[in-house]
This record gives C-alpha cells, structure tokens and sequence, in this order.
C-alpha cells in the first residue's frame, strides 16, 4: 500500500492545471471544466492565458464565450467576419465595448469590414501586442485615413514582434523610426520600398511579401542603397514580376538570408547565373524554394526543357546545395514554362485532369519521395473535366518523348496518373495526404470514373472544406448524387459544404432531400443553390447540426415561413434575407417539450 | 558506444545507471550537474520527489526521446494541436490515471518540457469534447458545489445552451 495520496486531476497544482488549460480551448474551460467543481472554477478565474478563437463558431457558442470570458484573461484574439457567421463582429463589439482586452499579446483580424476595424480596436489594448494580423475584406474609403493611422500606431509599438497586414494601402503606412518588429508580412502589396522598412527596422529578421498578382516591376530600389541589412535571415517574395537584375540587387541587400523563397513570372530560369549570385552574395542561404514560370511567343519545345534544366545540374545544386528542381510545360499550352524547387513550394494547386505535362527533373524517384514532394498542397481545384468524352478509356500515356526513367517527377506520376487513372490501384495511399481544401470543378465532361478517382488522388478524410457546383450534379446523370454523396460521406472530417457554382445562375434542380442524403452529420456550414423557399425550412429544420448555411434560390414567395421557423425553432439566429439569397447563422435549438 | 553515466535516486532508495545526455533532458538534473560539478560515476543525484516505478518509466521516456531536437519555446501564437502525439507516445502513455498524474508531477519536477508538453496533452485530450458530469465521472471528481452555486451556474449557462 502507498503511504502517500495518488495524485489526481483534482489535486494537480494549480500550475500544472493551468499547463492542461493550454491545451483546450476557451469553450471546454468556460463551459464544461469550470462547471465540475469549485477547484476547477477557482482555477478558471485565476487562469490568465485564454486564446479566443471566434473564427469558426456556432452562434450559442459564441454567445456563450462572450457572456462567461473575462476580457482581461485573454492573451490571444482571433476574430474573423465571414457569411458563415453573420453579425459576429457587431456582436462582439457590443459585447466588450465596455471592458478591455487589456492584457493581448496576440490580436489576428481576418477578413474583416473597415468600417469595424476601429471599433475593435477600442476594445483591445494594444501596448503589449507581440502579434498583431489584418486582413480586411470589405474596403470602406471613408475610414481609410483612419485605419492607416491606426496600423502605423500599431507598428510603432515597442512589444510588437510579428506585424501581417493584407492590403493595399494608399496613403502608405507610416514607418517610426524604431520599429521592433522581427516578422513582416505583407499581401496585396503593389509597390514595395524595402529601404524605407529595412532602414526602420534593426531587428527584423524575416520578410513575406506577397505581391497584386499581375502587377509588373514592384519594387523600388535607390542607386544609394547600398548598406547591407545583415539581421534578415529569411525572404519570401509571392506573385513577383521582375527583372532578374532588380530581384539580384535587392538580393544583394541581405547576405545573411538562410531561407530565400520566390514565386513569380521573369526571366529567372538560368541556373547558372543563380549559382554564381548565389556563391558570391547569398553564402548562408540554406534553403531555397521556387515557383517560376515564363512565358514567350513561340512553343517550347522537349529540348528548351533540357536545356533550361541543364543549368542545375551543376555539382553546385546537386551535390553542394542539394537543391533538386524540375521544369515542365503543358503540350496544350507550350507557351508557357514552369521551373520549381522540390519539395513543392506551393500551398495551393489547379489541377487538370486532362493535363499533358512533359516535366523533367534533376532528383530520381520513389514512391516515398513523391509522396513528401507534394505534401505542402494544402488547397487543390480539381478539374476534372475531358475535352474528348470517348477517348478516355482508351487514354495510354502520352509523354513517353525521349525521356530517361530518372528524369520522372511527382508531376509526372500524377500525369500519368491522370491519364491512365485505372492505375493509382497500384498506390498504397492517396497521392495528396494534406489537402483540407477541395474545389472539385464540372465544367465540360468529366472524367467516368471520377468518384474513384478522386479519392486515390486525395485523402479525403484530411478535407475541411469542400465545394463544387450543385448545378452540375444534377445535370449530369443519375448516378452523380450517389457518387457524391459517397465521396462526401468519406470526408469525416468535412466542416463547410459548399454545394453551389458562383458561376451558375440557374434553378437548382436539388431537393431538400437531395440536399439532407449528401450532406454529412458533422458538417457545421452548407452553401446550397436549392429550389424553393418551402425547401430550406425543410433543411432547416433536418440538418440540425447546422450552425449556418447560406441558400440560394429563384423563388418569389413570401419569406415570412422561414422566419417564423428560425424564431419558432432556432431563436437568436443572425439572418439576412436579399432577393434570391439567405444567409443564416444559426441560434439555439429548441427541441418540442 | 554508450556515453558517461549517472546515478539518479528515487525517493524509496532504489539508484538506476543513467547516460548523462539522456538525464540531461531534465532541466532540474542539469543544472545540479552543473551546479554542483558532478561529474563522476560514483556520484548520486537524489530525487525525493519521484518514486521508483515513476523514475523507471521517466528514464524509458527520456531514452527513446534521446536523439529529439530539443522542444520548441511555448508560443501564445501556435494553434491548440493535441493531436501531434507521436504513436510511441500514446502506447507509452496508456497507464493508469493515478501514473499518468505522477509521470506529469515528475515531468514538472525534473524540468523535462517534453514530457510535460505531452502528458498534458494526453490529460486535455481526456476532457475534450466531455460535459461536466462526463469529466466527474472520469477523473472521479466530486460535485462540490452547492444547490445556490449549481443554480448560478445553471442560470450563467443555460439561455444560450441548447435544449
């Protein structure tokens, strides 16, 4: 018998109980844990490090967290405006406006309107943001002097560490002279001026830029510009087009970089020019991603590949740097040419059925390794649509044009995949392991054997969100509904389902019915185009474990049946009744006594 | 070749040979080595704090997590992930509750954030998803409160929970 009391949850000191908090999320803490017994509620009240993520959240949820959360035992904010949750930032606004968020280390702002962007900024206090990210979605010009103002006041904060904002911003935001931030990001950036960020900011060590795809020559450089920064050890650069002797020069400005990545359209495919910048300017870059792509009047050819993959094929890239790359371009559009690092630098991907790539690479293959090359794909569009109906279960691999077996890559197994789909039965698992998000696209006739397919190339239980057009399921044969619900009911991990082209303006041909078969039990939000008003009240009230959903419909009716419904059975919903459009975040059941 | 060894004891006398880099995992045993410049074979760490049958399974943890890169710093900023536990880790870990306390107790105690990192995972991972009488039930907790304070209770939850 021990002489000495076996430990338990109860009995954990505070320290440790705080340790498990980490864990779990504000919910579970508020609403479960704190309601056990008066050790867990004092633990509650003491504990000092809530994160609040609002993302994501049923409405009862949401209201329920507001209620019970002490604003100054918050260190982290996430908050995002989306029509799945409909007058979220208006709730919450009116829930704090009163109190503080007065110890934030983290405030993330996604996809949020401007015009709430100040408002919830008086209910944070921001002297001890290490974090701060914006993106805004809805433009609003008449607080746009206001919110530069606001970001510029934020940057010049002596605890914030990591600053990402998304946008364009026009005035520019206003750099203080000491700046202490050692993360930037910047998306939708149009024109970029490092030397007025670089020469604020002495401790910055890694930069993101994504740049306004399409935008040409971006980045402005001074001929005075010639102080290296030594303290940047990593540069990303997104949607870059540029000259190669703009990108060098500002290269050039950081020797230190160990991690140098790059996405963008220019004439950047000599590996023999990047060696030699390399050796001379980068000498610590360790790591080196890119996704290049170029573009010129006349077809390139098996040849132009070999030749543009020749130049890293040095012993400098395959044995000094390890750096594999493979090039490749589309027999249907030769015009164009990809030159990238492998692994795959790209988190999200449009991907062809029908394509017929020639791709040449500088690594060998195996199974395993082409598995690991694509694992950063965490988006895919799928297109699985065939110009030629009759041809495909013919279909042998096309692109057997003078290549060597060594020189195969993982876009060439997938090619081969694609056109001969019968043999992923050959593969042990799918091809793609991480994607969460997939957009499977109908455009013309599709693949037959599609709904086989689809999830030899995916593994559809890493998918959260999942969308293609509902339009198209029914016009297609009989067996569409089966198949997709089939496929849907493989994706156990499925939260949003959007069922509903933006592109079709159609009358949906999909019941409620049709619409409760597909849509799994662990969905939490559904975009549906569907027939009438009567149908979404019957979704409605079936799919209950919905907490939002947004129709679309062509009926004229009165919409008076819907609200009485969301009153008479989900009390406290959010909705928004347009024309042909209802958006509804949903409030608590209640069950018939 | 095996390294450099120590002596750790337990609270109920029992002394277990250990490589010095794999005790080394524990930021307490660290700094006494440090400390106190003990560097010879002969020398005996005391651990009063840890029994033996705890001790044995920490050494066993500590071993297989050897050649680890060391954990990353806490980050307010990280996503909450309890699902990364690694499947060595969860057999590891399939004991009784009463062990699974004591071994997050030592982790505490012997400064090993790797340990503590994932026992504390596995005890969240236990509460998720659960309701309060659920949690009760499974770490055999006792309802303490009063009917005034259930009742309080009751009202701070209940218009915004589903029926």
């Amino acid at each position: 018998m021990p002489n000495y009391l076996i430990p338990s949850l109860e009995t954990l000191p505070a320290e440790i109980v705080h340790r498990i908090f980490d864990n779990l999320d504000a919910k579970t803490i508020l609403s479960s844990l704190r309601r056990t017994c008066r050790r867990f509620q004092t633990c509650t009240n003491s504990y000092e490090k809530f994160v609040l993520d609002l993302k994501k959240m049923s409405k009862p949820d949401f209201e329920l967290i507001c209620r019970l959360v002490d604003p100054q035992q918050v260190i982290a904010l996430i908050l995002s405006d989306d029509d799945e949750t409909l007058y979220k930032i208006d709730l919450f606004i009116s829930h704090f406006d009163t109190k503080q968020f007065s110890q934030l280390h983290s405030l993330t702002l996604n996809g949020i309107k401007e015009r709430h962007f100040k408002f919830i900024l008086k209910c944070v206090n921001i002297t001890f943001l290490n974090t701060f990210s914006l993106v805004i979605k809805k433009r609003d010009l008449r607080y746009r002097k206001s919110t530069v103002a606001l970001l510029s006041w934020i940057i010049s904060q002596r605890n914030l560490r990591r600053f990402e904002v998304e946008d364009e911003w026009e005035p520019p935001l206003a750099w203080p002279v000491q700046c202490m931030i050692q993360h930037l990001r910047i998306g939708g950036c149009w024109i970029l001026y490092p030397y007025s960020i670089l020469q604020c900011s002495p401790i910055l060590q890694k930069v993101s830029i994504s740049f306004l795809k399409g935008t040409r020559d971006v980045i402005v450089l001074t001929n005075t510009l010639t102080t290296p920064f030594r303290h940047i050890n990593s540069l990303t650069l997104e949607n870059l087009i540029t000259k190669i002797e703009t990108l060098e020069l500002l290269l050039s400005l950081m020797p230190s970089l160990t991690h140098f990545k790059l996405i963008g359209i220019g004439n950047f495919f000599d590996g023999n020019r990047w060696e030699q910048f390399i050796q001379t300017n980068l000498p610590f870059l360790i790591k080196f991603e890119f996704f290049l792509e170029q573009t010129r009047d006349v077809d390139y050819t098996h040849a132009d590949a070999q030749s543009i993959i020749a130049s890293f094929r040095t012993p400098f890239w395959l044995e000094h740097k390890k750096w594999f790359v493979a090039c490749g371009y589309d027999i249907d559009s030769p015009r164009c040419v990809e030159l990238y690092s492998i692994p795959l630098c790209l988190s999200s991907l449009h991907y062809k059925v029908e394509s017929k790539k020639i791709t040449l690479s500088t690594s060998g293959t195996n199974t395993d390794k082409e598995t690991s090359i694509i694992d950063n794909v965490r988006k895919i569009q799928l297109d699985v649509a065939i110009n030629y109906p009759n041809d495909i279960a013919n279909k042998k691999p096309e692109r057997t044009v003078g290549l060597d077996e060594k020189s195969m890559t993982w876009g060439m197994l997938i090619d081969q995949f694609i056109l001969v789909p019968l043999q992923v039965e050959e593969m042990h698992h799918p091809l793609f392991l991480k994607v969460e998000e997939l957009e499977i696209d109908f455009k013309y006739h599709k693949l037959s054997n599609w709904a086989f397919f689809v999830p030899t190339l995916i593994d559809l239980t890493a998918i959260v969100r999942f969308k293609c057009s509902c339009a198209l399921i029914c016009r297609t044969e009989p067996h569409m509904l089966a198949q997709m619900t089939s496929l849907l009911q493989q994706m156990c991990n499925l939260l949003s389902l959007d069922l509903c082209s933006p592109y079709s303006n159609d009358i949906s041909s999909l019941t409620a019915e049709d619409v409760c078969l597909m849509t799994p039990s662990h969905v939490r939000h559904l975009i549906v185009r569907i027939q009438s008003l009567s149908e979404i009240i019957i979704v409605l009230e079936r799919l209950e474990h919905l907490s939002g959903a947004k129709f679309y419909f062509r009926d004229t009716s009165s919409t008076r049946p819907i609200i009485k419904m969301l009153k008479e059975k989900r009390n406290g919903s959010s909705y928004r009744i347009n024309r042909f459009t209802l958006y509804v975040w949903l409030g608590k059941k209640h069950s018939a006594q | 070749m095996a390294g450099h060894k120590i002596k750790l004891q337990s609270s109920d006398g029992d002394t277990f040979d250990v490589e010095v880099e794999i005790a080394k995992q524990s930021a307490t045993i660290k700094t006494m080595l440090e400390d106190l410049g003990m560097d010879e074979e002969e020398d005996v760490i005391p651990l009063p704090n840890v029994n033996s049958a705890i001790l044995k399974k920490v050494i066993q943890w500590a071993t297989h997590h050897k050649d680890d890169p060391p954990p990353p710093e806490d980050d307010e900023n990280r996503e909450k992930n309890t699902n990364d536990i690694s499947s060595w880790d969860q057999d590891f870990l399939k004991v009784d509750q009463g062990t699974l306390f004591e071994l997050i107790l030592a982790a505490n105690y012997l400064d090993i954030k790797g340990l503590l990192d994932v026992t504390c995972k596995t005890v969240a991972n236990m509460i998720k998803g659960k309701t309060p009488e659920e949690i009760r039930r499974t770490f055999n907790i006792k309802n303490d409160f009063t009917p005034q304070e259930e009742e309080q209770i009751k009202k701070e939850n209940e218009w915004c929970e589903e029926k």
